[in-house]
């Protein structure tokens, strides 16, 4: 229950936030001011477009097909909430600690395709049935190197359970352990013998503890992009092509609901790359010696400063993968469909299949 | 718990029964998707939650976007009006439906339940996932390799087949890309 | 989990299964066919993972299930593409029409 009421205002708050931030990033990134009429530095500046997005009319066109036109937002919207559910916030909050965590959440990637093929279904419109195809053939090609990657670190972390992943990567491994005790070896590496089980910090997150998942991380990140429409990929609301792809016939709140949702998407996804491989809510301090800013930066779960010290350091993470995803969206031209396609199936997929295969033996080695 | 598994049961009967009856077949297509959600919640209730999320992922995000590709590409004129059939052949099948369905119910009904009794308390309470992988790696490992030569051959099967389209000029298509 | 008495389950799947079986009789259309053929196979493996619950160690139902799964996933995908191949020759998916072309 907690995790809902902690979840559902951050989404919408990280929405109003977020489209600011694009906003004044791109204005950055073309030299130039972006919104600064309203509030001070342009701040409410979403909230007057929602206001304004608010009071519009709600238009149905007269040969849409009514039930698949009303509901494709709203099926949309729900799958992407949904997969909030099995994230770690903290030591001590999660939604619901299913062991199938991981699956679960590449699952609903998998849902929200069949909203989007009924949106530009149901809108008996030329350019949103085009787009909704683009868009969907897009997603169900680009969850092959995503769920290769993510299937390298589950290899390496031997658990699906989301919560699972995130003790490994810090310095309370061994907070749940009942059995035996593990211990987290640098690069992974048992030959080495550096214990970086007390050190903790930056050194035992999964890109530590088997290097090349900093490949898998990159594959994950060009995936991700991919899954939430976002550019260099979005070929399917590409506005000097399609007019809105998908959702052109939509407006008022509606329209509304497929913003929501895709930054919804972006946020999902930066938080998934965020837990799986950059630590999730453990610090990057490392333990050196007798400076021990591991144990200074991060409370003990149980205990209310730990959540809430866990809770920030994976906000951060995941704001900067949110920023970095805002600053190529103007920085890269969009990718064609041929491309997009070459990219997918000629470069990701076997590099990820690469990075499977020594995944597997590197664990089995590591043991 | 016997709540919501009244609730996912009405789920499945109320669209299942409803793709018997609905003339479009877009329509029908996504009273599938409703039935296939329903069918993972009773899963869940059953013990199963990977087998729940694996059919999640292959029927509604395989299946189904086969399914809605090849109506959206093959029905442009008649999407409103699927016939369903005249008079005589429903009542045959209705008839042979009711027949089968009794026949089920009998054997259900002869069922020694008192024998079906759960043993496993503490498998359920863990995951079964683990379990699963276990036994396909050791004991079911045979089938397990024929099923990744058999997708991927009809992965192979499948490229063949709609590779035949690239000889003959098709009449323009404004809804493929 | 242990509460819901295994003849619940099995008479939702017969249930399944006689709508499955009669959306495959008196369906014209190819996909409708193939719907209520997915429906019949999903109502087995409902069977099959309620009565794994009652294994004493292994669930061999459920490894079952999942196979049975795999291999309607990969009958579904050829059957699409031969349905795809039809209409390109035929320009109709029903089965009556089709019936005509059978010499």
């Amino acid at each position: 229950m907690i995790a809902l009421l902690i979840i559902l205002p951050s989404i919408l708050l990280f929405v109003v936030i977020g489209v600011w931030a694009e906003r004044k990033i791109s204005a950055f990134v073309q030299d130039r001011y972006g919104p600064m009429e309203i509030g001070y530095y342009g701040i409410f500046q979403t909230i007057a477009d929602l206001l304004k997005m608010l009071q519009k009319e709600d238009i149905l066109p007269t040969k849409a097909d009514k039930p698949l036109f009303l509901i494709a937002p709203i099926i949309i919207f729900t799958s992407i909430f949904a997969g909030y559910a099995v994230l770690p916030i903290s030591p001590d909050i999660i939604g619901s600690s299913a062991k199938v965590g991981v699956f679960y959440m590449l699952t609903i990637i998998s849902l929200d395709v069949v909203g989007l093929l009924m949106a530009g279904w149901g809108s008996n419109n030329k350019f949103a049935i085009i787009g909704a195809i683009r868009a969907v053939a897009q997603i169900i090609s680009y969850e092959i190197p995503l769920t290769l990657s993510v299937l390298s670190v589950v290899m390496i972390c031997q658990t699906l359970d989301l919560q699972e992943i995130s003790y490994q990567q810090g310095i309370w491994i061994n907070w749940n352990a009942t059995s035996n005790l593990e211990a987290n070896y640098l690069f992974g590496i048992k030959a080495l013998n550096i214990d970086t089980t007390q050190i903790g910090g930056i050194f035992t997150w999964n890109i530590f503890r088997f290097p090349l998942l900093m490949v898998s991380f990159i594959i994950f990140f060009i995936a991700s992009l991919a899954e939430a429409n976002r550019a260099p990929f979005d070929l399917p609301e590409a506005e000097s092509e399609l007019v809105g792809g998908y959702h052109t016939e939509y407006s008022g709140f509606r329209w509304g609901l497929f913003m929501l949702a895709e930054y919804a998407m972006m946020l999902l996804v930066a938080f998934m790359g965020a837990i799986l491989f950059l630590g999730s809510w453990n610090t990057p301090f490392p333990n050196i010696g007798s400076l021990a800013l591991a144990n200074w930066t991060s409370g003990s779960p149980g205990t209310f400063l730990g959540n809430i010290v866990g809770f920030s350091w994976l906000l951060i993470k995941t704001l900067l993968i949110v920023y970095l995803q805002m600053l190529i969206r103007w920085t890269y031209p969009r990718l064609r469909v041929d491309q997009l396609m070459h990219l997918c199936w000629k470069i990701l997929t076997p590099i990820a299949l690469g990075i499977v295969f020594i995944a597997s033996i590197w664990r089995l080695m590591m043991i | 718990m016997i709540l919501l598994f009244y609730l996912f049961s009405f789920f499945i009967v109320a669209s299942s029964g409803a793709i018997l009856f609905v003339k479009n077949i877009v329509h029908c297509a996504f009273l599938l998707m409703i039935t296939m959600l329903s069918i993972s919640g009773i899963f869940i209730l059953a013990g199963a939650d990977f087998l729940a999320i694996a059919q999640i992922m292959i029927y509604i995000g395989g299946i189904l976007i086969l399914i809605l590709f090849g109506i959206m590409l093959t029905q442009r004129n008649n999407i409103n009006q699927v016939p369903i059939s005249n008079f005589r052949t429903s009542i045959t099948s209705i008839l042979i439906i009711g027949l089968v369905f009794t026949m089920l119910i009998t054997i259900i009904f002869k069922l020694d339940s008192e024998s079906l009794i759960n043993q496993r308390q503490e498998l359920i309470a863990s995951s079964s996932i683990s379990q699963i992988g276990f036994l396909l790696m050791t004991q079911n490992l045979i089938a397990f390799e024929l099923i990744g030569i058999l997708l991927m051959v009809a992965l192979m099967g499948a490229a063949m087949i709609a590779a035949q389209f690239q000889d003959k000029p098709i009449h323009a298509n404004s809804s493929h890309e | 989990m242990n509460e819901i008495p295994t003849t619940y389950f099995l008479f939702l799947a017969a249930f399944l299964f006689s709508i499955g079986l009669a959306i495959v009789i008196s369906k014209k259309n190819i996909i409708l066919i193939l719907m209520g053929i997915e429906l019949m196979l999903n109502a087995g493996n409902i069977n099959l993972v309620v009565f794994s619950r009652s294994d004493t160690s292994m669930i061999q139902g459920q490894l079952l299930a999942l196979f049975v799964l795999i291999i309607a996933a990969i009958e579904a995908s050829i059957a699409l593409a031969l349905v795809v191949l039809i209409y390109k020759h035929f320009n109709t998916l029903e089965l009556d029409e089709l019936n005509k072309y059978k010499n």
